[in-house]
């Protein structure tokens, strides 16, 4: 048996000659540490809030012995905004470690390229232009979204091919013309519809139920296991197009089936509260620095992005008790300062 | 009939053909290398010769078999490539690199076996990187680098290897290391080799087989002794050249003419040890 120097800590899970899987130490640990948190949150998240309950009474709602009023406020309002929150922030995640990874460059994420804003149009034209409720608003965003990506996608394509720079600037462009759309529409609307269209743009998951949760939930599950089963040959695709192709990868069925996993998970984790800013591009470079790893490490990279959607939400409704900030107003604010922090570093670095 | 040939193949692209017609057998077990000017269709050959490149007209044959009509990864299992400029994703170690040369071989729940141990060791032994495994490939000089690459595409374990100007960039002492690499792989190991080289005194030497092309059609292909002559030079290169046995190797050198004296008398040698040109 040789012995191969990885470099790190790895250990092997499963069969020692034949593992299931070889696994980082260093990113199991970063993985455990940012769950425990979540959970840690979670729990937090759930017991407090503005609403008089005590922590006992929590518990109990939670376990199925608690008052009318108390499980309604647990159960019904609390639990789901606090899964959604981590089921957004991990897909929103994974969709902006996708499209770096496509793009080959940090800037290429959904929130960044455009599709966030076309399913902000596709919601406001919903609520403002053809009043809908919740739902029209929530199917109005998703279309958005999905016509977005496929505008940005046409613009850049050049005989098929999707190359990351161009994906980029046509998207920022794109990006522009929508949010100016986005304006006049509002513009259009009264006062009370125009702050209510505002609310949804900056990310608002107030008022979100189970049945919203469980929507979202299946197809968000789906395309989350379908990026894990992509994810070596995403990894391989970074060696450039021509490597990748001699060493057996289909590159142009990767790219369809990442682009069609990337645009799904973040239409659906923009429609039903609107779009929580920066998270898609601010959680995967976060996670690969927290881990050092080469551009895709999706589970640090989910954990991180439900831990940064969740402490947002935390915060934005314990900053003002009385009026709550839209989630996307802190999402924003963390995500860029952090980020803005990372750059800073990087530069030092050169 | 060789394992790997082009039949009348048309190669270029969408709007644009670069080679007409194209008929050509990589002989097994050979080192083959292909010269030729630049933009002479050495490189779209090369790329036809894998999947990169589907032939607008004719056919490439692995075995008989259309290449194109394949599954991906039953031809990366038998013919490998070595492109020129591939990408280190930032922030990679070597031996992760090196790991992604087992893709055709591997499956998504079996990601690692005592086989891919083995390949990714040898590999890494057979290019002098073992010592290097654990760094970062950012960290890395160019010829080290290239080493690396030249491992991920040994890794593959293919017994057909095409290297795409596998010396660009590389220092002479490199360039020489990675050509006997190259030789001991053919002649020991047994792979067929094809590569597209620039410099022919290289080719001359190491190649069992050289293939000369020009405007995309190849104009002559052969040992180097039958191939690599003064006319082949002056009309595949414009080159004016006397073609001498290397003193070394016995391999046709290529010296270009020097129409200026000599050089050591121009450059303020010492004199009296040149005899008068003129």
């Amino acid at each position: 048996m040789t012995s191969l120097d990885f470099g790190r800590k790895v250990f092997r899970v499963g069969r020692r000659v034949r593992p299931f899987l070889i696994a980082d130490v260093r990113s199991t640990v970063v993985c455990g540490a940012l769950w425990i948190a979540i959970v840690a949150l979670a729990v937090y998240s759930a017991f407090s809030g503005s609403a008089q309950i005590t922590p006992g009474e929590a518990l109990q709602a939670l376990i199925g012995r608690g008052d009318a009023y108390t499980s309604m406020v647990v159960l019904e309002w609390r639990a789901p905004r606090v899964l959604l929150a981590v089921l957004l922030g991990a897909s929103l995640a994974i969709s902006g470690a996708i499209f770096q990874n496509l793009t080959g460059n940090p800037l290429g994420s959904p929130d960044v390229i455009g599709f966030q804003t076309g399913s902000y149009t596709g919601a406001l034209i919903v609520m403002l232009l053809l009043g809908g409720g919740s739902a029209e608003t929530m199917a109005g965003a998703l279309l958005g979204g999905i016509a977005t990506a496929f505008v940005v996608f046409f613009l850049s394509s050049k005989r098929g091919a999707v190359r990351g720079v161009r994906l980029i600037i046509v998207g920022i462009g794109v990006s522009a013309m929508l949010a100016s759309m986005n304006v006049w529409i509002l513009l259009t609307a009264t006062v009370e519809d125009a702050i209510m269209a505002s609310l949804w743009g900056a990310g608002n998951p107030s008022g979100v139920s189970w049945a919203t949760l469980l929507g979202v939930f299946g197809g968000s599950v789906v395309f989350l296991l379908a990026s894990l089963a992509l994810s070596r040959p995403m990894r391989l695709m970074q060696i450039g197009t021509p490597f990748a192709t001699a060493l057996g990868q289909n590159v142009r069925v990767v790219q369809v089936a990442a682009i069609v996993i990337g645009i799904g998970l973040t239409a659906l984790a923009t429609a039903p509260v609107g779009p929580p800013w920066f998270i898609a591009s601010a959680a995967p470079q976060i996670a690969r620095r927290a881990v050092r790893s080469d551009r895709l490490a999706l589970g640090p990279t989910a954990a991180t992005g439900a831990l940064l959607l969740l402490l947002a939400d935390v915060l934005a409704q314990r900053i003002y008790p009385d009026s709550p900030l839209p989630v996307g107003i802190v999402t924003v604010s963390i995500g860029g300062l952090y980020f803005l922090w990372l750059l800073l570093r990087e530069g030092k670095k050169r | 009939m060789t394992r790997l040939m082009a039949e009348k193949a048309a190669l270029g692209y969408a709007d644009k053909l670069i080679c007409e017609e194209v008929t050509v057998e990589i002989p097994d077990g050979a080192f083959t290398v292909i010269v030729g000017p630049n933009a002479c269709g050495k490189s779209t050959l090369l790329k036809s010769l894998t999947r990169l490149l589907p032939p607008a007209r004719g056919r490439i044959l692995l075995d008989g078999r259309s290449l194109h009509g394949l599954p991906t990864k039953q031809v990366a299992r038998e013919v490998g490539l070595l492109p020129q400029g591939p990408i280190a994703p930032d922030g990679i170690r070597v031996i992760d690199l090196v790991t992604r040369g087992r893709y055709p071989r591997q499956r998504l729940f079996s990601p690692w076996s005592p086989e891919d141990e083995a390949a990714v060791a040898g590999a890494m032994d057979a290019t002098g990187i073992r010592h290097l495994s654990g760094r970062m490939v950012d960290e890395l000089s160019g010829g080290q680098r290239q080493r690396v690459w030249m491992a991920v595409a040994l890794a593959q374990q293919t017994p057909i290897l095409l290297l795409d100007e596998p010396t660009t960039y590389l220092d002479v002492s490199h360039q020489i290391e990675l050509l006997e690499l190259c030789r001991g792989l053919n002649k020991v190991q047994g792979h067929t080799l094809v590569a597209v080289l620039h410099d022919l005194n290289q080719a001359a030497r190491y190649a069992d087989h050289v293939i000369a092309m020009k405007d995309g059609s190849i104009i002559a292909a052969g040992a180097p002794h039958d191939v690599i002559s003064e006319s082949l030079v002056a009309s595949v290169f414009g080159l004016d050249a006397r073609v001498i046995p290397d003193p070394e190797s016995g391999s046709p050198l290529v010296v270009p003419r020097w129409n200026h004296g000599s050089a050591r008398r121009d450059r303020g040698g010492p004199r009296e040890e040149i005899g008068d040109q003129r």
